[in-house]
């Protein structure tokens, strides 16, 4: 499976939460197996490191925390001019956030060249999302 | 075995807490203590990727315990953007 991996599937890597267990096995199969893949925005990094701050976590955890997240073998998306120009028009389009309008912008533009197959969220996310690219929830990913 | 020495500066509230572990758990030296946490938090790097990975998972509930939901998390972080 071929998979974007938005923000808030990545930082339940580092909570204990319903699913966090599966993500990690499922970064584990995108590190030893040639079926699976992972990519995001480099601007996840940002996000998941926000998110680990607004949780209460201290600076060296953190900061353990994105050098472990960069030592698996996911792709970091750059955030380009073109990916910029795609998501505002996704927000003048939908009622997003410019968060979200980023990563679907990053995901398009990577879908066919990469091989997508969907983008992996929440379920909050899959709701909002899920009406402008192919969103799977980790409920929804099959054995891994 | 030979020996490569490694020299490295901590913050006082640092120094002081090596101080007092180094007392509790007996050992030898200042230096024995953080040779064992050294070899320890290497130990914990050189884990497979999903062992390693749910070792990090404990730390972080241990260290910062929480009942925010990593949805809840990003969403947060998302309603700021929006307000700035």
């Amino acid at each position: 499976m071929r998979l974007y991996l938005e923000p808030s599937v990545l930082v339940k890597l580092f909570k204990r939460e319903p699913d966090s267990t599966k993500m990690v096995d499922l970064l584990g199969a995108i590190d030893e197996r040639r079926d699976w893949y992972g990519c995001t925005s480099r601007w996840s990094l940002l996000e998941v490191a926000r998110a680990l701050k607004k949780d209460g976590k201290p600076r060296e955890l953190i900061e353990l925390d994105l050098k472990e997240l960069k030592r698996h073998r996911i792709l970091f998306i750059e955030v380009t001019r073109k990916i910029l120009s795609d998501s505002e028009i996704l927000i003048a389009s939908h009622d997003v956030y410019a968060s979200d309008a980023l990563h679907v912008a990053t995901y398009s533009s990577v879908a066919r060249a990469k091989r997508l197959d969907a983008m992996l969220s929440d379920d909050r996310h899959f709701k909002r999302l899920g009406q402008i690219v192919n969103v799977l929830t980790l409920s929804k990913v099959s054995s891994i | 075995m030979q020996a490569v020495s490694v020299s490295a500066k901590l913050t006082r509230r640092e120094a002081e807490l090596l101080d007092r572990l180094t007392r509790e758990y007996g050992f030898i030296s200042k230096s024995e203590a953080i040779r064992s946490a050294v070899r320890l938090y290497l130990n914990l790097l050189e884990l497979r990727s999903t062992d390693r990975l749910r070792m990090l998972q404990l730390i972080n509930e241990l260290i910062a315990p929480s009942s925010k939901t990593s949805s809840d998390l990003v969403e947060e972080g998302h309603r700021e953007e929006d307000e700035i």
